[in-house]
């Protein structure tokens, strides 16, 4: 689906939903971790999803293009909420070292592993929820407030570059996000 | 060494001034880091900041740049369209303009527009940053500068135009503004960080 050139950050908004549907994939893992029988296959598939999608795909759109243009409109990256959001972005990948120590862990044999993971997976969905709702109702609403009609339309046409460079890995990860929303959410839980 | 007649000397007074400036900076720094957590600013606080601003930091001490010091620099080789003083006078309208931006926030605030949200977070943390960066450079470079460069006689001189502007502000007014900073530092930044 293109991006919208009015509205570039309705984009931004759509992938925060599929990585909030994957918050509760990540926060159900974290269950089964610690419930004494990890399903590897699955920690490792929303690992490889939050690197890949949120942070491959989304973040760079972020930190490469919506970010400097705000700098263009003279928002500092070093300071304020821009400055935040980056930090922000940096927790996550902090978590998401959490998830993969464990995930090693977990192959040379340590039990541990599973809930070092855990951690990870939970303050990663934390750090998340709370930036995405942040972005969504105060940073993208300032973000279309103070953007250019031009530099609107030069983000949407950005956004599409990265998403047709990463067709394909977009369209397994997303698939990989239903089949884990399906297998591990699908049934009433606990 | 000539005796100055009282008080600090005038770069010194600059920089004590930048002090105080600070202090509300970091009252809108907070307030911004608050808005971008969805909690709106109290209208009252950010009118009492843009009093603050219009009359202390923009009136008092950018008079004092602005009318004495910088083209007191100009005699001594400085001048005011290039360089390092045309900078800080260009700075300074950035600043203004961020002011006005927060003043229009102000009133979308008050009639409670989300819009006001966004305005007012981009106008606090721009002015924020822009007048940080604007304070390190006059510390550590124009100051140091015009230490070197102004002879006794044009430092006098600072000193009785500097003397005057206060004057012309009133010792009472600075006394208020610098007051109602206080009170609100200890209201704003002595609140549990929203989260």
């Amino acid at each position: 689906m293109p991006v919208p050139a009015n509205r570039p950050t309705q984009a931004l908004i759509d992938e925060h939903e599929k990585i909030l549907a994957m918050l509760d994939v990540l926060e159900r893992l974290a269950d089964l971790a610690e419930g004494g029988a990890p399903p590897v296959a699955a920690m490792s598939r929303a690992l490889e999803f939050i690197r890949e999608f949120a942070d491959g795909v989304h973040h760079q759109k972020e930190e490469d293009l919506l970010f400097p243009a705000m700098e263009r409109r003279g928002m500092p990256r070093g300071a304020g909420p821009v400055a935040v959001m980056l930090m922000e972005h940096d927790e996550g990948r902090a978590a998401a070292g959490g998830m993969q120590a464990g995930l090693d862990a977990l192959a040379a044999g340590q039990a541990a592993g599973a809930t070092t993971y855990a951690r990870g997976a939970r303050a990663y969905a934390s750090i998340l929820r709370d930036h995405i709702a942040k972005e969504n109702q105060i940073l993208f609403p300032m973000a279309e407030d103070v953007l250019e009609p031009e530099d609107k339309a030069e983000l949407a046409v950005g956004f599409d570059d990265v998403d047709r460079a990463a067709e394909a890995n977009i369209a397994r990860l997303c698939e990989a996000l239903d089949a884990l929303t399906a297998e591990l959410l699908g049934q009433p839980q606990r | 060494m000539s005796a100055p007649a009282s008080g600090p000397r005038p770069t010194t007074q600059l920089l004590l001034e930048h002090a105080q400036i600070e202090r509300a900076l970091r009252i809108l720094e907070r307030l911004a880091e608050r808005a971008l957590d969805g909690h709106p600013p109290d209208p009252r606080h950010v009118e009492v900041l843009l009093e603050f601003i219009r009359r202390y930091v923009d009136g008092l001490h950018h008079g004092k740049e602005e009318r004495v010091l910088f083209p007191a620099l100009g005699g001594v080789g400085l001048p005011q369209d290039r360089g390092p003083v045309a900078c800080m006078l260009a700075e300074h309208d950035v600043g203004r303009g961020e002011v006005e931006a927060l003043s229009d926030s102000l009133l979308l605030l008050r009639a409670g527009s989300q819009d006001g949200l966004a305005r007012f977070l981009w106008g606090a943390s721009r002015y924020v940053a822009l007048l940080r960066e604007h304070i390190l450079k006059e510390d550590r470079t124009i100051f140091p500068l015009a230490e070197r460069l102004l002879p006794t006689p044009a430092r006098l001189q600072l000193e009785r135009d500097f003397a005057a502007l206060e004057a012309e502000v009133g010792a009472e007014e600075v006394a208020r503004l610098l007051r109602q900073v206080e009170a609100l530092e200890a209201e704003v930044l002595t609140e549990a960080p929203a989260r």
